[in-house]
């Protein structure tokens, strides 16, 4: 493991890196205290004001098609969208860390069948599988993160496995084991640590694509149902408005963007900062 | 290596088997099924319904209906549609060429673009060109495909009318090369953006871990010039571990190619698998989700004896 | 001039039907030549009009296809394989209405040259009713006893018993070619059905580019006027938006199934290149609650939800105008529609509210009513994606919020909502459009003899049970007299005002739109498809 400090220097040098992380915290505290934030109810129609243009009767970013605010959307609407990329990375974490170190520790018939498992699920392309998943369960928020997230822990455990794989070997690994350590003691409190890295940058990533997967999901039918708003739904439901209320699409689009950007810019920039191979 | 390209095929087998069998049993678990399409039709009774259940054979416990699907299926032959009753593989085969044109098309876009522009950042790291090449590259990456798509229709096709708005050709003209041509710019430009970003990212980093090993400070250190160490020894090391990229993609290409036909009606697979799910077309799910994970699977053997190939360092076996 | 079937059955003279179908006046001499290129966002994939359809099969069934006669936008039938419309009067229907003779015209080529004959008008019912394919639809063709040729040019058949909409339920039923059909191994799987469509229409079928387009060319030998076009082709655009788009770049020249969405609307009237087309359909749209559900067995519940739906903002905010709001699933055009019914309904909560009191639900602690421990809280399901339904849904759940009601929206994917959870009873309420077509006959929607849940035949899924109305439905069909038709379809539409069983909100407009230059295009609701007259179609040249 690299020294905290010089890893926090690195990361903080890299512009880019440190702009996603400002921007990953400012967009999760929006989310978090959206009910606070927000000008208004979200879910309120106003046919009156439908499509009202921003700053128009007091809707500062304007109203969409229902006569609803936009900004409050957009804002409740990032609890959603981060709840999905973040709770997809969490799954995706949990469970490709547990799988892969169980395979890579215990090898034999168990990491056999775990990587056959990653194998299929690998092998079919994502969109794909969601699709097939989602085409039959109720499209809520929940399940919609379930699936994504149950599709996405493959490179993690694949990654933690090889990690495990090749520490099992190492001094302190033996040495912790002479000392009469038990495996999943030993796994927990030796071999995890050490996986964080990797595992970190892939849970940044996963964030990031989760969100743009729900939006696709959205688009071709499957994504979550109204009156929740997410970004995605709504910069489906914006398609048809560009031209004549162009606003309506260009905050959900820009969010999605914003959010995924910093995810990239902070994940890319920890994962230089972690890298021990390059220079201070 | 042909023992071993034969050692991977043979382990494709069961991956295979898998996949049907998962895919099967999630198909047949879920509601609705093939009949819901026909229940919309307000004419229908319901001992119309049972009645097409029954020739569909679909009123047979699952067990036996996968094991008839899967005895058909080992003898190549993938079974018909419920929708219009053709052989699925007829149904797969002719909608492949559309998707081969775009995919193949969006990926010569990305190596080139992505390269070139991973290849410069990498060797003028912290320049401007650099920047704006990485910051480029999320933001396309960050974009939703669909809507990047809609946005390219609704003003390069609707607005501006610089390229047609879908579809392969120019219906009811005679075959041109021209026409084909223009109809290809707009999605393969989407999908193909999109994955220029991934590669360009990716060869950045892979020639940046190249740049930073020590056999090329030692060539440096003999007095090399810089040129010659780019081309000699860090291109060349650098871009081999890309072969394997290459290989995983294809996975995403798919699901990018998707979203792409539906944006654009291009007659391609990924069209198909929606319109299929839609009509809950067990028969041609199932085959297309067999078929993409071939694919899939081929794809990664190819990149991992083209790596051998060449990389003399790697031996299979 | 052309029959109108208000009066055939009454037994009005008919004199000298001559109309082929869609022979109505033309306002300038057709030019010939060139091609329509339609857009439709559905793939159709099956050319056999005897299986299983979906709407934008069905337009191009029509333009290969033949019927013994057509419906036009008046209401009118159109002869168009029969030389004449079977009335009493000409002696073409039994005195007591049972049996029918139709004589053919002896002109009609199959699209591969054989001669077109009675029997194959024989062969088609027969083969629906067999078993041998997969058949669309039996309902009503069961009502007919037996079918024969008389001779080459006429085929007869006997009613079971009289049965009035046998003769719009005919206009639905496309003529297939016995001599190619007859001898296939297996009618399911035939190449007819994907590859080599035969039939009498003014197109013939050419070639279906999978995933891309239906090409169709003139049937220089039709028998009616045109077609003028040298090819139809139908465009698989899935996405709308790009569909509209391709509209008015003029990459399609006719905006086809799905038409133009709402939204869009305010655009597409600023383009000077295309015409609009907003026609009246029969469908309507309409929340259907689940009778088996003890909370809307009483008719006071279904009254206050009604009461507290206020179709305004829906008609004029979400549909612009265009669409009329519906009481009933009549449509206006309809000669079964009851102008009594007209302003029935009306926006009254504090009556919905008195209402719910009355029935014992009282406002709850969280502001939703209450009774015996029971919330006053159901779910609503549409087809996830559809954004008109969408739009409602979200406008009712605030409405009947203001009742102390509360709607869960639970939208699921078309193939899950439409197979056993709608079907067999399964959901708490739901948004869906329903056609009425050129009939006013609607047992299998309400009839409670029809209910799947409970072993019906039909497609009363909503399970609604009344004496009375089956009694209304029954007389509506039996009596083959339009005037006493009327007279129970009338009361029928009073019945069910009060009763609300469903509870309609607008009668469905579809909008469609063509470039400048293409002429004959008339929608029709009496025939579902804008396709219905092909043969007239064409393009002016600039």
């Amino acid at each position: 493991m690299l020294d905290r400090s010089i890893v926090w220097r690195r990361f903080t040098r890299n512009r880019l890196a440190t702009a996603g992380a400002i921007g990953v915290f400012v967009l999760v505290g929006l989310a978090l205290f959206a009910p606070w934030v927000a000008p208004r109810d979200p879910l309120y129609i106003d046919m009156d004001h439908k499509f009202a243009r921003p700053g128009q009767a007091g809707f500062v970013l304007g109203a969409d098609e229902l006569g609803r605010d936009l900004l409050s959307r957009l804002l409740h609407a990032g609890r959603v969208s981060l709840a999905v990329g973040l709770i997809t990375a969490l799954i995706a974490v949990l469970v490709g860390s547990v799988l892969g170190a169980l395979a890579g520790f215990y090898g034999g018939g168990l990491d056999t069948a775990i990587m056959r498992v990653v194998d299929v699920l690998l092998s079919i392309p994502t969109i794909f599988l969601l699709l097939a998943l989602s085409a039959f369960l109720k499209p809520t928020m929940l399940t919609i993160t379930l699936i994504i997230g149950l599709n996405s822990w493959m490179s993690v455990a694949r990654m933690v496995r090889g990690q495990v794989l090749s520490l099992k070997e190492q001094e302190f690994v033996l040495a912790a084991r002479a000392a009469g350590a038990g495996s999943p003691r030993l796994i927990v409190r030796q071999l995890l640590p050490n996986a964080v890295a990797p595992v970190l940058v892939a849970a940044t990533l996963t964030v990031a694509t989760a969100i743009l997967l729900e939006s696709s999901l959205s688009y071709l039918g499957y994504g979550i149902q109204p009156p929740t708003a997410s970004w995605g739904n709504m910069l489906n439901n914006a398609q048809s408005y560009v031209l004549y209320a162009p606003w309506v699409a260009v905050y959900p689009g820009a969010m999605i963007s914003l959010t995924v950007l910093s995810f990239n810019f902070a994940g890319d920039g920890l994962r230089d900062a972690l890298d021990p191979r390059l220079g201070p | 290596m042909a023992v071993y390209a034969l050692r991977r095929l043979l382990q494709a087998v069961p991956l295979l088997v898998g996949v049907s069998m998962a895919g099967f049993l999630l198909l047949r678990l879920a509601p609705g099924g093939p009949m819901a399409v026909y229940a919309q039709n307000p004419n229908m009774s319901e001992a119309d319904l049972r009645r097409i259940e029954k020739s569909l054979g679909l009123d047979k416990p699952i067990h036996v209906q996968y094991v008839k699907w899967a005895s058909g299926m080992a003898a190549g032959e993938l079974g018909y549609s419920y929708r219009t009753g053709r052989p699925v593989g007829a149904v797969i085969l002719e909608r492949v060429p559309a998707t081969l044109v775009l995919m193949g098309v969006a990926y010569l876009i990305a190596i080139a673009l992505g390269l070139t522009t991973g290849i410069v950042s990498a060797v003028r790291r912290h320049s401007l060109f650099d920047y704006i090449a990485t910051t480029t590259a999320m933001i396309g990456l960050s974009v939703p495909t669909f809507w990047f798509g809609l946005v390219v229709v609704i003003v390069f096709a609707g607005a501006l009318r610089w390229i047609p708005s879908g579809g392969m050709a120019t219906l009811g003209a005679p075959f041109s090369l021209w026409d084909r041509f223009i109809h290809l710019i707009g999605p393969a430009a989407v999908l193909g953006l999109w994955m220029t970003a991934t590669w360009s990212r990716y060869t950045r980093s892979s020639v940046l871990e190249v740049i930073g090993q020590d056999y090329i400070r030692t060539a440096r250190a003999k007095g090399l010039r810089g040129r010659t160490i780019l081309m000699s020894h860090t291109l060349r090391n650098a871009l081999i571990p890309l072969i394997t990229l290459g290989g995983l993609e294809f996975r995403n290409l798919f699901g990018g190619a998707l979203v792409t036909e539906t944006v654009f009606s291009w007659p391609g697979v990924g069209r198909l698998y929606l319109d299929s799910l839609n009509y809950q077309d067990y028969s041609v799910i199932l085959g297309l989700l067999l078929v993409t994970s071939l694919t899939v699977v081929a794809g990664s053997l190819l990149a991992d004896l083209l790596y051998a190939a060449a990389d003399p360092r790697i031996r299979l076996g | 001039m052309t029959l109108s079937r208000r009066t055939f059955l009454a037994g009005t003279a008919a004199v000298g039907v001559v109309g082929v179908r869609g022979a109505a006046a033309q306002t300038a001499t057709p030019q010939k030549g060139g091609q329509i290129i339609v857009g439709i966002s559905q793939e159709p994939q099956n050319f056999n009009p005897l299986m299983p359809t979906i709407e934008s099969q069905r337009g191009v069934h029509m333009a290969i296809f033949d019927d013994l006669w057509r419906i036009d936008a008046k209401g009118n039938f159109v002869p168009d394989l029969a030389v004449a419309m079977p009335t009493q009067a000409n002696g073409g229907i039994s005195k007591d209405g049972t049996v029918f003779t139709v004589k053919l015209r002896n002109d009609v080529k199959w699209h591969d040259g054989q001669a077109f004959t009675a029997r194959d008008v024989v062969f088609t019912w027969k083969t629906l009713m067999g078993g041998k394919v997969t058949a669309f639809s039996t309902v009503g063709f069961d009502q007919i006893a037996d079918m024969w040729a008389a001779d080459d040019a006429t085929v007869k058949w006997k009613m079971k018993q009289p049965f009035a909409p046998i003769l719009e339920m005919m206009a639905d039923l496309f003529i297939v070619p016995e001599h190619v059909l007859g001898k296939s191994a297996d009618i399911n799987k035939d190449e007819f059905n994907t590859r080599r469509p035969i039939g009498t229409g003014p197109f013939k079928f050419v070639q279906w580019a999978s995933g891309e387009h239906v090409t169709l060319e003139a049937n220089r030998a039709y028998h009616g006027p045109g077609p003028y076009l040298d090819r139809l082709i139908f465009k698989y655009i899935p996405d709308l938006t790009v569909l509209f788009t391709q509209l008015k770049t003029g990459e399609i020249d006719v905006a086809g199934i799905q038409g133009i969405p709402v939204d869009l609307y305010p655009e597409a009237k600023t383009l000077s290149n295309i015409n609009l087309y907003v026609d009246p359909s029969t469908s309507y749209e309409t929340i259907a609650p689940n009778h088996l559900l003890p909370m809307f067995k009483d008719k006071r519940m279904r009254q206050a939800l009604y009461l507290g739906m206020d179709k305004k903002p829906i008609v004029e905010k979400i549909y612009l105008g265009l669409a009329p709001e519906a009481e009933s699933y009549v449509p206006p055009q309809s000669w079964a529609y009851n102008p009594k019914i007209k302003g029935h309904h009306k926006y009254d909560p504090e009556r919905a509210k008195r209402l719910l009191d009355e029935i014992g639900w009282k406002v709850g602690g969280d502001g939703i009513r209450v009774k015996d421990g029971a919330r006053l809280s159901f779910e609503n399901a549409c087809t996830a994606g559809n954004k008109q339904r969408e739009q409602i849904q979200q406008l009712l759940q605030q409405q009947w919020r203001q009742l102390g009601v509360e709607m869960k929206i639970s939208n699921k994917p078309a193939a899950v909502l439409f197979g056993d959870f709608y079907r067999m009873s399964k959901f708490e309420t739901i948004i869906i459009g329903m056609a009425m077509g050129p009939d006013p006959e609607h047992s299998f929607r309400l009839h409670s003899k029809y209910i799947p849940a409970k072993g019906g035949l039909g497609r009363n899924s909503i399970a609604y049970e009344s004496a009375e109305v089956d009694r209304l439905l029954d007389a509506g069909v039996r009596d083959i007299d339009r005037e006493k038709r009327k007279k129970a379809y009338f009361r029928l539409q009073e019945v069910l005002a009060d009763e609300v069983p469903y509870l309609p909100i607008y009668h469905f407009v579809n909008i469609r739109g063509t470039r400048k230059g293409v002429e004959g295009f008339r929608p029709n609701a009496n025939m579902q498809e804008y396709t219905w007259n092909t043969n007239e179609w064409w393009l002016r040249k600039a």
